[in-house]
């Protein structure tokens, strides 16, 4: 196992560059879980903790919250200006496993896994989130709907870090955010949603029902049109072309798409 | 309910007292097993098998061997002579899984021990471990959840001996329950679940000479030095098991498993103290856990709910060696009023890690089934289930013929019916509505057994004026340490912080097994004859001892209170402390030692031995989003005298806490591929935290049971978890009109 460890972003860029690419890690939350059946001897870790200085800043401005890679979901929940502005990130920070996790994991390295049952990422996608990507060619912005290309694939080339995460700040007609588990506390997501209705419009966005977290295009232009829904099964048949859940061992396919259209029709009816 | 016999204030005895080993625990000072360290000592960490059925064809450590501080990879061909044990007369000799690790090249359960790294350091162990490579031949493993009992003869083996298959049986239940007006016959499943105490299982083993040391995480130290002297051919006494503190065990720390010899092996060939501690993954698979229980119910009643007849068949499944019976009748036979009864079990071997006993053994997934049925029943003909319960209520212990010692389960019904409010139920599922959500009530009753095992003590009174009490028992975290200073305090009249508490090693008294929530109920008898004895010799002294104030009296002149000796004409008032006396005769202390018969196991008992106690549940659904929590819980409990209400009332909210647990969470699934344990980490095997804790109200009966000892004490470590689970799938069937019957509820089957 090598584990590099760079003291300024400059030679941390050189570090992806190099081969083999190593895997960044922040928290090193999402490494953790699968640490003991990995094996080590072609391991390569790229440890980002030594960059506080470049990536843990959150900047908020009049028009955007800018959130350093190395922002953790603690340091979204101690900050009474980020989670009054954005108060589906504190609200989702909250769900993320325990405190341990939350002081730990990064924004960045959720997205970064890319697990389709990521808590993090759908109250990104919802705040129509852009991630800004660095190698030694140079910076790009992507936005994080259109980030994920398939199960645990992203447009992510293999030389580029995580460095930021962008989001705007708009003016927002409804926003909520809705995790459901076996347990109240410390659970897995076993179906998770994100809406947003902004000046751009709506956005939802569900996790683990698909090998990404997504957007639900189709039911966001039936929300665009201003469709008033008359039951649970009226907003499954449009989400049948938005998701593609599985059974697997927390959850079945049918409870997936069946709990994600009642908790839309129920919010929608409270909160549209 | 019965009032406590001493005021508050006067006596120790039924007091909440908060732990005395609190300070030590939360100052990181009290030593679990793995905390001792020695110089020179090695970290072993076994190789588990990554098949479940087969042999292993070849164990190729030579790449392991190379690698920096390792000092050496045993296996089958150089672990030395470890011999098996046999169970003895009495309750000695006890194990689950009795083939000594790698006694054969076979593998029969995914995870057991093929070899062992022993490193200088974990790091170095852990990778050594890592870098053996095994080659098998692989069959596949059996691991199906669909249990039919094999075939076995009418009288098999268990873990405790020979059992027979027809647990109980009386009159004519198949006949009864052709012919009754009311029928009703279900099967209940409950999973496997695995234990999961925070500490997990360690030894650390030295060898001095022909004697053994182990730190164990152990709740029975005794017969763990009676298994490991039979396995290393050594005297019992060369034989020293030491378990401070326990950081819980619920059952799974009752009798050995097979790392303890490992460990004891590898120390004995490198001459070097050796420490093993088992990870949480193989916690899931070498260690036990409750089996897997498929229990078919069959009740017969009257049209007016009375039981006609009761049939309970139960299987579970069981390792392909070893013989555990999951003893799910445990409680069927006397729990309610039937005339006719019949009580058997099967057992279906499966390539699965021995299970064992965990939290109400037995009782437990019995009394989930039996109960579950009587709520079931009850909703049948539109009677309310208290009232069912009390339709059939027996005078006697039905399947002994024989009184209760102390039963006041009517009463349990009645307080946990009038505290919850009970009687504005309406019976029609969804019927109950409060703040959008829609509520569901259900109840159920419990049971455990109460006896005593075998304990003895020492109580020694020092010229300082403090105690020492020894006792070779563990605390498992429950309170025992407490339990022991307030019995010592009660009878020395020592004040609680002047008296030591010595546990968990067996070069003390021999105590009891940390289980069957029999602990506090076994010392009473031999802390109080031990004290007794101690007072008496000190009553010697005070009329032997030149110069004392008693020097002309007899020794039945004199008595002990207050941990004073006075002359009963002259009264406490001018009494001497003990400590004086002691001064004045030269003596640094005296000793009485005690000891306390077994009541367990007595072929003819005089009364039935049980707690008894009622759980009231609700929980709240809402189907909109399909969430469950449960929201209140009530639970009364009548386990005879509470010595220390504050620890009490801990262990019934825990165990209430681990039925939240069994009912909605827990359960450890195989791999029907390779026959391992899929969920074997504290992320995925989803237990209750916290924030699935709802208020829990506890209220004691307390009315002594003289039967058992003289302060009237049951045990109440286990009575808490029997009944919750029945109860709460009784609350989701209210709310949601979904019948459970198999554990755990899945939110997935309730839409």
């Amino acid at each position: 196992m090598q584990v590099h460890r760079p003291y300024t972003l400059h030679d941390a860029l050189a570090l992806m560059a190099a081969t083999p690419t190593p895997t960044p890690i922040a928290g090193g939350t999402d490494l953790l879980v699968s640490w003991h059946h990995k094996p080590k001897e072609k391991l390569a870790l790229l440890d980002l903790s030594q960059l506080g200085g470049e990536l843990a800043a959150m900047r908020l401005t009049a028009d955007t919250l800018e959130l350093g890679a190395l922002t953790t979901y603690w340091d979204v929940i101690a900050s009474p200006e980020v989670s009054r502005a954005f108060p589906l990130l504190a609200e989702a920070a909250r769900q993320v496993g325990a405190m341990q996790i939350q002081t730990r994991g990064t924004w960045a390295g959720n997205i970064g896994n890319g697990s389709p049952a990521a808590d993090g990422v759908p109250v990104l996608m919802a705040y129509d989130a852009t991630v800004v990507l660095q190698s030694t060619r140079g910076r790009r912005e992507v936005q994080l709907d259109g980030y994920y290309t398939g199960y645990k694939k992203t447009v992510r080339l293999p030389d580029e870090l995580i460095v930021a995460i962008q989001i705007p700040r708009r003016t927002r007609k409804a926003e909520w955010f809705e995790k459901v588990g076996a347990r109240a506390a410390q659970t897995i997501t076993k179906v998770g949603v994100a809406v947003v209705n902004d000046e751009k419009g709506w956005r939802v966005v569900a996790n683990s029902v698909a090998p990404y977290v997504c957007r639900c295009r189709n039911l966001e232009s039936a929300l665009q049109k201003g469709q008033k829904f008359k039951s649970p099964e009226e907003i499954r048949d449009i989400l049948k072309n938005d998701i593609a859940p599985i059974n697997d061992m927390r959850s079945t396919a049918a409870y997936r798409e069946t709990v994600l259209s009642r908790v839309l029709f129920y919010r929608l009816a409270d909160k549209a | 309910m019965a009032t406590t016999v001493e005021a508050p204030g006067t006596s120790p005895i039924g007091r909440s007292t908060p732990r005395v080993d609190g300070p030590l625990k939360v100052s990181g000072a009290a030593k679990y097993a793995s905390d001792f360290h020695f110089p020179g000592m090695l970290y072993a960490v076994p190789v588990g098998a990554t098949i479940a059925n087969g042999r292993v064809v070849k164990i190729d450590a030579a790449a392991a061997e190379k690698m920096p501080g390792v000092r050496k990879i045993f296996h089958r061909e150089n672990i030395g002579k470890i011999s098996r044990s046999v169970l003895g007369p009495g309750f000695e000799g006890i194990c689950d899984e009795r083939r000594p690790p790698f006694e054969d090249d076979v593998v029969r359960y995914y995870g057991q021990y093929i070899a062992l790294a022993v490193a200088d350091t974990f790091e170095s162990a852990k990778a050594a471990a890592d870098a053996v490579r095994v080659s098998y031949d692989k069959e596949k493993p059996n691991v199906s959840t669909d249990l039919k009992a094999d075939d076995e003869p009418q009288v098999v083996v268990t873990t405790f001996g020979p059992a027979n298959r027809v647990r109980s049986e009386r009159g004519d239940a198949a006949g009864a329950f052709a012919s009754a007006p009311v029928k009703l016959d279900q099967t209940y499943v409950t999973p496997a679940e695995t234990h999961n105490p925070i500490e997990l299982h360690a030894t650390t083993a030295i060898w001095d000479g022909s004697t053994l040391t182990l730190y164990e995480s152990s709740q029975g130290v005794f017969n763990l030095q009676g298994v490991l002297a039979q396995m290393f051919g050594l005297p019992k006494e060369n034989v020293r098991v030491i378990t401070k503190f326990l950081g819980s065990g619920f059952g799974g720390k009752l009798w050995p498993w097979t790392h303890c010899p490992l460990a004891a092996a590898a120390a004995r060939q490198l001459g070097k103290p050796v420490k093993l501690v088992v990870s949480r993954k193989m916690m899931f698979q070498t260690v036990g856990h409750r089996p897997r229980t498929q229990q078919r119910v069959r009740l017969g009643a009257a049209a007016d709910g009375k039981l006609i007849s009761l049939q309970q068949d139960y299987v579970n499944d069981k390792a392909i060696l070893d013989h555990y019976h999951e003893d799910c009748g445990e409680a069927t036979a006397f729990q309610y009023s039937v005339p006719n009864l019949r009580v058997a079990f099967g057992r279906a071997k499966r390539n699965i890690g021995s299970p064992t006993a965990m939290r109400g053994p037995g009782a437990v997934p019995g009394l989930y089934a039996t109960e579950s049925a009587l709520n079931e029943l009850a909703d049948q003909l539109k009677i309310d289930p208290v009232q069912i319960r009390v339709l059939n209520e027996p005078k006697i212990d039905e399947s002994l013929g024989i009184p209760f010692s102390s039963r006041h389960l009517l009463e349990c019904f009645s307080v946990g019916a009038e505290k919850f409010g009970w009687s504005k139920r309406t019976a029609e599922v969804g019927s109950m509505k409060r703040d959008g959500l829609t509520l569901g009530w259900g109840m159920a009753g419990c049971t455990w057994v109460a006896a005593r095992f075998p304990a003895a003590a020492s109580v020694q009174l020092r010229d300082d004026g403090t105690a020492r009490v020894a006792c070779g028992t563990q605390d498992i975290g429950t309170g025992t340490y407490t339990v022991l200073a307030q019995l010592t305090a009660q009878r020395a009249g020592v004040p609680l912080d002047k008296i030591e508490v010595v546990l968990g090693d067996t070069s003390l008294p021999a105590g009891p097994i940390s289980g069957g929530s029999m602990v506090t109920g076994s010392v009473i008898p031999a802390v109080f004859a031990a004290a007794d004895n101690a007072i008496a010799s000190l009553l010697n002294i005070a009329v032997t001892t030149p110069g004392s104030a008693f020097e002309k009296r007899k020794p039945d002149e004199l008595a002990f209170e207050g941990g004073r000796v006075f002359a009963k004409v002259d009264g406490v008032a001018k009494g001497v402390p003990f400590a004086d006396l002691l001064g004045r005769a030269n003596l640094r202390l005296v000793t009485g030692g005690g000891e306390g018969a077994a009541t367990f196991g007595n072929p003819k008992p005089k009364f039935s031995t049980q707690s008894f106690g009622c759980h009231f549940v609700e929980v709240t659904w809402q189907a909109e989003i399909a969430r469950l929590r449960v929201s209140r819980v009530v639970t009364v409990i009548d386990a005879g005298r509470i010595l220390n209400p504050l620890a009490g009332r801990n262990q019934v909210e825990g165990a209430v806490v681990m039925g939240i647990g069994m009912a909605l969470f827990e359960h450890t699934t195989y791999d029907p591929q390779n026959g391992a344990p899929i969920n074997s980490n504290l992320a995925d095997y989803v237990m209750a935290v916290n924030a699935d804790v709802p208020p829990i109200e506890v209220h004691f009966l307390d009315y002594p049971d003289k039967e058992i000892n003289e302060l009237g004490a049951r045990g109440i470590g286990e009575i808490g978890l029997a009944g919750i689970a029945a109860a709460i799938t009784a609350a989701v069937h209210h709310a949601t009109g979904v019948r459970v019957r198999e554990l755990p509820v899945k939110i997935e089957d309730l839409i």
